[in-house]
């Protein structure tokens, strides 16, 4: 770091809150890093001019990261195809609050904006919101709307927008898909507050260091519709106004929608005219649609069956490490794995490297069995996971010497076949006889005993989708069950545990986080309820005559600046 | 159906909300649409308004079956019918060669060359088409939906309709050609080459006509299968068939639908055996209604 510009960073910080102040403090005295400072500033409201202003001051200069396509010179016009999977039937009328997978995500990146913009290098930027700020001990979030900010029908977004919306999705009554994750947030009925028209505070149940994720694109459903929508089960056909870049001017549940650029849109006007979606479930049809032109990107594609478009010099691959990833868990209140020594033993008998290397062809990162991955500035610098055979035998001689049986369930979705077969045969190792059953019901019955009639199972391989902050992979997974895991699938209850997520949760320094988070991986480790051997990259795949289109890990596109030469 | 559709495993709540619904949504949805109820209540219920062309709203469109079958059954109408017009002369073309060159070259090249395509797959036929003509040529696109004008969707229909053909061209020759010998040697057909018939005449009224017997019994057995059953085609090409919509339904647990598209395609079954039995009868006197021999 250079010579520090004292003055300058005064007057950034006249005008900043005590958290604000405190991650400015934390990096001018070289506690955190510029990486860890553009995303930590970035949560707690610091603008990014503020940021490379600071970093200015101290000597440095900013640079940012994004996952973009970069083509031939773009040309005004013409029409974006993107090939997506058909929507899940909670998807299926791209109703905003019910809306679950990644083929309706691709359809809120066109028409849907949030308040905050979580970027493929896990800082957040300003979508409706210009600057957000939390109260001292961040139980209080204010954000402030840009006033020029209008739906497709030129009225105004405005803070009752925000309420109207907000409200919607945290009523229990509405089966909203983000219900669990503004539990994490700590956001009940009632707590958002139009402040005036422009100005909305959030007043949490408790303190919540990573909230503006919570209304940021990572929680999908959170698009802001106007205050009068009361019904949006239709939404597809229902003309409701939106404040995206394009909006919709045709659907069809069966083979796909296209979106016309919003003319009333308050942001720099899309270069495209339109863009088509198109639903193609097969990978295979996906890519010869792509190599013979019919289509111009892919919004997703597993490493598995996407060879031919992965080192393709004609393909324009876009790839985003994210920290989606795979959950295999054991059950720690009975059966097979009750006993934590056979539960380590499992863990130690699984390559991770291998699996990234094998399995992934190198497109995953490795993890150590807990939901803190080496993307997240709070993982610091925890323990890894050690593969160790000679240990993990010598445990389950100890725990079971006889072995023995188990069966595996899962479902059938891009590698999980594989990864279960790779679990197959770490289990011979030990003398686990794991028996792999792949079935459609596997969410009904064998994730979550949700009741007397759901079995759960005694192990699992569940599929979870990119977060920015690990907040929701700490909560619904792993906190007791009357601490709200509802997708506890392991059973698993610590107090430890569910005191060292609370203390993360209301933490709003890094240094408190990166304690709070040894802690918590220390228990996983050595409780070992899940096995999380990688998380894997998100990628997508473009023609080369494409440029500006741009993915985030959660699976949007955003066709906002693409165009087609 | 209806009892094969309701053990499917899964709950329709959860894969309607999908698998990280809380499950009491779940229950929610579950009891709204009624499905918590005994088998014979769901039957009763869809049965009674069936009987009246009411097949209930899809579980995932959330919208009337009819809109979602109607399109469907329009675009594997399509392709069958196109399938049709380039298999049928094709294959009856080639059985009827075959025949009446009985043991030379060309009946061992059109019975070898039917059978390989008849047991090749689908799926190998497919991607090799649309590897050269989609992929290298660019002539045509690799699939997708049958719309726009004439052109485009005659663009779009040719691939898929060529690989069916592929794959039914070595059951109608076959069935041709059987018939074809089978005629020809037959007292009628020696009767009417004694009586000085010309060639012509006697191939086209008296041959041909007893010879498409089987091959019409055959067409008829294939016209379902064309019309619900190429879910291995139709998954290649992308094309939304009634054969895709059956098997998403089933996927997605979304029973009214898949009552519904199966028992539209064992209706059109048997409406085409029964039409297959009308022309046989029509181009035999012999078994024709009423007639005594």
């Amino acid at each position: 770091m250079g010579k520090i510009n004292f003055r300058r960073i005064d007057a950034i910080r006249q005008t900043q809150g005590q958290i604000g102040n405190h991650v400015i403090d934390e990096f001018v005295s070289g506690r955190l890093s510029r990486r860890d400072f553009i995303r930590r500033g970035t949560i707690v409201g610091l603008s990014f001019p503020a940021i490379g202003a600071l970093i200015a001051a101290c000597g440095g200069s900013e640079t940012s990261t994004t996952a973009e396509t970069t083509g031939a010179a773009p040309v005004a016009g013409g029409t974006l195809i993107i090939a997506s999977g058909t929507p899940s039937a909670a998807s299926a009328n791209l109703d905003p609050v019910a809306i679950n997978d990644g083929n309706g995500i691709v359809f809120l990146a066109q028409y849907g904006q949030w308040l905050t913009l979580s970027q493929s290098d896990l800082t957040l930027a300003g979508s409706l919101a210009t600057e957000w700020m939390p109260n001292d001990d961040a139980s209080e979030w204010t954000f402030k709307l840009n006033p020029a900010a209008k739906y497709n029908d030129g009225s105004p977004v405005v803070a009752a927008d925000v309420v109207a919306t907000i409200e919607r999705l945290v009523n229990p009554d509405n089966a909203s898909n983000s219900l669990s994750a503004f539990q994490t947030g700590k956001l009940s009925p009632g707590g958002t507050i139009a402040v005036d028209d422009n100005t909305v505070m959030f007043k949490l149940d408790a303190p919540m260091g990573n909230f503006p994720y919570i209304v940021s694109s990572d929680n999908y459903n959170a698009i802001i519709l106007p205050a009068s929508v009361t019904d949006t089960t239709k939404f597809a056909t229902s003309n409701i106004p939106t404040s995206g870049p394009f909006m919709i001017e045709s659907y069809d549940a069966v083979k796909g929608a296209t979106m016309v650029r919003n003319p009333n849109y308050w942001g720099a006007a899309p270069m495209l005219d339109k863009v088509e979606v198109q639903f193609i479930d097969d990978l295979g049809a996906k890519v010869t649609a792509f190599q013979s032109g019919d289509i111009d990107v892919i919004a997703q594609f597993p490493v598995i069956g996407g060879e031919s478009l992965i080192n393709n010099p004609d393909v324009n691959l876009i790839e985003i490490p994210s920290t989606a990833h795979y959950q295999i868990h054991m059950r720690t209140s009975k059966g097979a794995f009750a006993d934590k020594r056979a539960r380590q033993a499992m863990s130690m008998a699984i390559d991770h490297q291998s699996m990234v290397d094998g399995l992934l062809q190198g497109k995953a990162q490795v993890a150590n069995d807990t939901p803190f991955f080496t993307m997240f500035p709070s993982s610091g610098s925890g323990p890894a996971r050690e593969f160790n055979l000679e240990k993990a035998k010598a445990l389950m001689a100890e725990a079971a010497p006889d072995g023995f049986d188990v069966t595996l369930y899962s479902w059938q979705t891009q590698e999980i076949p594989d990864l279960a077969v790779l679990v197959q045969n770490a289990g011979k190792e030990l003398g686990i006889n794991v028996k792999i059953e792949l079935r459609d019901d596997y969410y009904d019955s064998y994730w979550v005993s949700w009741d007397a009639n759901t079995p759960g199972s005694d192990l699992g391989i569940t599929d979870y989708g990119h977060r920015g902050v690990p907040d929701v992979f700490l909560n619904a997974p792993l906190l007791s069950v009357d601490k709200g895991g509802v997708w506890n699938a392991a059973e698993f209850a610590n107090a430890d545990y569910d005191a060292a997520v609370a203390t993360y949760t209301s933490a709003v320094d890094l240094q408190s986080q990166q304690a709070a988070a040894l802690k918590i991986q220390e228990i996983l480790q050595d409780e070992s309820p899940l096995m999380i051997p990688y998380n894997f990259n998100f990628m997508s795949a473009a023609q080369k005559n494409i440029s500006g289109v741009t993915n985030s890990g959660m699976g949007q596109v955003y066709a906002e600046n693409a165009s087609k030469s | 159906m209806f009892v094969v559709a309701s053990v499917l495993p899964g709950s329709v709540g959860r894969a309607i909300l999908g698998p990280f619904a809380l499950q009491e949504s779940v229950d929610q949805i579950n009891k709204e649409l009624g499905v918590n109820g005994s088998l014979y209540s769901q039957y009763f219920r869809w049965i009674s308004h069936a009987i009246r062309g009411d097949f209930g709203d899809s579980y995932k469109f959330q919208g009337p079956v009819t809109d979602y079958l109607a399109s469907a059954f329009w675009s594997s109408t399509k392709l069958a019918v196109l399938t049709l017009i380039i298999v049928v002369p094709i294959g009856i073309l080639g059985g009827a060669i075959a025949a009446l060159r009985k043991d030379q070259a060309s009946d061992r090249i059109i019975t070898v060359t039917g059978l390989s395509l008849a047991v090749t797959p689908e799926f190998a036929i497919g991607i090799v088409l649309i590897l050269f003509f989609a992929v290298k040529l660019r002539w045509v696109p690799a699939g997708g939906s049958a719309d726009g004008s004439i052109i485009d969707q005659f663009k779009v229909l040719i691939l898929p309709a060529v690989t069916l053909s592929a794959t039914l061209f070595g059951y109608i020759a076959r069935m041709t050609r059987a018939g074809t010998i089978e005629a020809l040697a037959s007292d009628y057909t020696r009767t009417a080459e004694l009586k000085g018939l010309s060639r012509s005449r006697v191939l086209g009224v008296h041959v041909l006509r007893n010879a498409l017997l089987p091959t019409i019994a055959v067409l008829a057995s294939q016209m379902s299968y064309l019309l619900g059953g190429l879910l291995v085609t139709e998954t290649m090409f992308n094309y939304k068939g009634l054969g895709l919509l059956i098997a998403n339904a089933a996927n997605d647990r979304d029973i009214p639908m898949l009552m519904a598209a199966v028992f539209v395609v064992g209706t059109f079954a048997m409406i085409m055996t029964l039409i297959a039995d009308v022309i046989t009868a029509w181009l035999n006197p012999r078994i024709r209604f009423g007639s005594h021999v």
